[in-house]
């Protein structure tokens, strides 16, 4: 592969490409092998049964074309606000505040379906998008501005904003959007059947259109990312700021740009969510969903692809994690567990010492005598 | 207005701001510490929360809340230590390892409490009750309020004081922040980059272990799942207002405790204006927008989240 520049094959850049990403997901598939193993351990420790547990977490997931269903759906609002996250890091912001801005695009979508006009079937539920992606939008495209005006942190801004977002749902479900017919609970009427977005049945499978419609985001973002100007840009700014300064490239605009393209797709996941699962806006509408979408974005190094792969993955360990629960009485607060260890470890794998560790043990392989010199 | 006069100028409500600041006067001005060391706890949040959990088993199984503080403070420390060792030792990203934190640290107390209590069972457990210092709590006002606190109160301030003399004042303090702001140059005076950051993580660690203890044994005596609730997200901000600087810390926490006391108040007094949801955002929308206007003023230390390597 030591072509001369501008002699590089198509197929040898394709066939090196193939290779990254084979051992990228090697490399990540055992990271989250090892996740399992340390929260498996810990379940042994407290005396659980750890075999019973497994067997629900694999039944519940991939063993019966249901569990696949629950996994597909579990995996679809993680998906779609993963490819948000992964989009905001790739010009170098970490958005932490994905569930804020789910709730933010799930209220806008549930405004626009239950107290809009009533809409036929495939204008409804494209409205019921385009409201979530403007209200994911402008609580993205705050922090953004926040940053890149007022020169705060988006970590900091992100996190506090969640809350912000989580109360304003609240209240509107406790009280202006709140449904006097339902049971007592704090949630908004059903979305019609007219704007929910069916499952498809496919060779006997079944598949969320949310999920589909997941794909398809994470193909325009791959183009997005490298097919266009403004993609180039993002990607020199998550590189190098400064370089991306002297280029001439405006990082103000393309912070906001990022952050708010980052929350549309987050509230986009809201709304999947919502007309897809839930069909409820409450304020116990997401259990994390956006941290569990940071996990996959991290895990799948932050490329559609990955972030596909690691969404199904955590969907299923989702589906899997509830069955658990109900069988072998183990908390689904241990996906937390996995989820944290996960991260944990692969931050380790990534950082300046594994690198280096990594280096040096090449370099043994190939040449046995660097050592001993 | 009269409504107004009643919020804001009375015993319960001076009381309640400091009652409520003392968590995250706690962890702030261990965070001033650590980001002077240049480590960035992302994961305060959790090692609050395990501290609260810790604080409460340690003061159940005890019986004595001091043990349970102590056993808060240990629990801080020992949720913190792979996020030491992937940011000190590893030269990993700070921020994902602070963010694994948090949730390592939501998922363990949650399962760990429901394994030791069960669902139904709620332990009420000996905590620091409110404290009258003599002849001072008899003043009008300042007396209930400032000088009838737990005893934590004190010891928070106490705490903030000692350890601003210490960070401008001593030779550790001045290490400290070399490791934030030049660590090549503490290196290069023989002095270990990465011992001294862990010192300032392990003082962090305990500092955000007791906020967590001061919420779960000095304001509602048991443990609930999630119970800082975005407290260790509020005092990472506070420690940019505070511009890095313990003693800072101390009076901007009063100042955010009052803005949680004002929606604690706006709900005790009944005011219909405000929804209590709404109320209950507010301490979330004041720490944004003190910390957009004092983002530009201060300077972060030049290595904060930056890993040393040699």
């Amino acid at each position: 592969m030591t072509a001369i520049a501008g002699t590089v094959r198509r197929g040898d850049a394709i066939a090196a490409a193939a290779v990254r990403m084979a051992r990228a997901t090697v490399a990540n598939g055992l990271i989250v092998i090892l996740g399992l193993l340390v929260s498996a351990a810990l379940l042994a420790l407290t005396g659980a049964d750890v075999a019973a547990a497994t067997r629900a977490l694999v039944e519940g997931s991939v063993g019966s074309p249901e569990a696949i269903r629950q996994s597909l759906i579990q995996a679809t609002p993680i998906l779609i606000a993963g490819l948000g996250v992964s989009f905001a890091l790739r010009a170098g912001l970490v958005n932490i505040g994905a569930d804020g801005q789910l709730y933010m695009g799930a209220l806008f979508a549930v405004i626009v379906a239950v107290y809009g006009p009533p809409l036929p079937w495939p204008i409804a539920p494209v409205a019921m998008l385009v409201a979530a992606t403007v209200g994911g939008f402008l609580w993205g495209a705050l922090p953004g501005w926040m940053r890149a005006r007022l020169g705060m942190s988006e970590v900091i801004t992100t996190l506090l904003l969640n809350f912000v977002a989580f109360w304003i749902v609240s209240w509107a479900v406790h009280d202006p959007l709140h449904d006097p017919m339902g049971g007592g609970y704090p949630w908004t009427p059903e979305v019609p059947a007219p704007a929910r977005l069916p499952v498809i049945r496919v060779a006997g499978f079944f598949l969320p259109s949310g999920l589909l419609l997941g794909l398809v985001l994470a193909m325009a973002i791959s183009f997005v990312l490298h097919r266009t100007h403004f993609g180039f840009g993002l990607r020199v700014i998550g590189d190098s700021p400064q370089a991306a300064r002297w280029a001439g490239i405006d990082v103000s605009r393309l912070t906001i740009a990022a952050l708010a393209i980052s929350g549309a797709l987050a509230g986009i996941a809201g709304a999947a969510e919502l007309a897809g699962n839930q069909y409820r806006l409450s304020d116990f509408f997401s259990p994390g969903f956006g941290f569990t979408a940071l996990v996959v974005a991290l895990v799948g190094r932050a490329t559609p692809s990955g972030t596909v792969a690691a969404a199904l993955f955590f969907g299923a360990l989702a589906a899997g994690g509830g069955s658990m629960e109900r069988i072998a009485q183990v908390p689904a607060s241990t996906g937390l567990v996995v989820q944290g260890t996960v991260i944990a470890i692969l931050v380790a794998s990534r950082s300046a010492a594994a690198r280096s560790f990594s280096y040096r043990l090449r370099r043994r392989l190939v040449r046995p005598d660097v050592g001993a010199a | 207005m009269d409504q107004l006069v009643t919020i804001f100028w009375s015993a319960a409500f001076l009381g309640a701001a400091i009652r409520l600041s003392i968590p995250i006067m706690l962890a702030g001005i261990g965070e001033a510490i650590s980001e002077r060391g240049g480590v960035i706890n992302i994961g305060l949040e959790g090692m609050m929360l395990a501290g609260a959990f810790g604080a409460v088993v340690g003061a159940h199984v005890s019986g004595n809340p001091w043990i349970g503080l102590a056993c808060g403070m240990a629990a801080g420390v020992l949720i913190s230590l792979p996020h030491g060792v992937i940011s000190i030792n590893l030269g990993g990203d700070q921020i994902v390892s602070g963010v694994s934190l948090n949730l390592v640290a939501l998922g363990l107390t949650t399962f760990l409490f429901r394994q030791l209590f069960g669902i139904t069972d709620q332990p009420q457990v000996p905590g620091f009750e409110p404290l009258d210092i003599p002849v001072l709590s008899q003043i009008p006002v300042l007396g209930p309020s400032v000088f009838s606190q737990s005893v934590l109160a004190y010891v928070a301030v106490a705490i903030g004081l000692v350890l601003w003399f210490l960070l401008f004042r001593s030779r550790w303090g001045l290490r400290w922040r070399a490791a934030g702001d030049d660590p090549a140059a503490l290196d290069s005076v023989g002095v270990s980059v990465d011992r001294t950051r862990w010192g300032a993580l392990l003082v962090c660690a305990a500092l955000a272990g007791m906020a967590g203890a001061a919420i779960s044994l000095g304001q509602l005596f048991t443990f609930i799942e999630n119970m800082t609730g975005g407290a260790g997200y509020v005092a990472l901000a506070l420690v940019i207002v505070a511009r890095w600087n313990p003693l800072w810390a101390v009076v901007v926490a009063v100042a955010f405790g009052a803005a949680e006391a004002i929606a604690l108040r706006v709900q005790a007094v009944g005011v219909t204006l405000i929804p209590y949801q709404l109320s209950l955002m507010l301490p979330y929308v004041l720490t944004l927008v003190v910390y957009g206007l004092a983002a530009r003023s201060g300077r972060a230390p030049r290595a904060l989240g930056k890993p040393f390597v040699k």
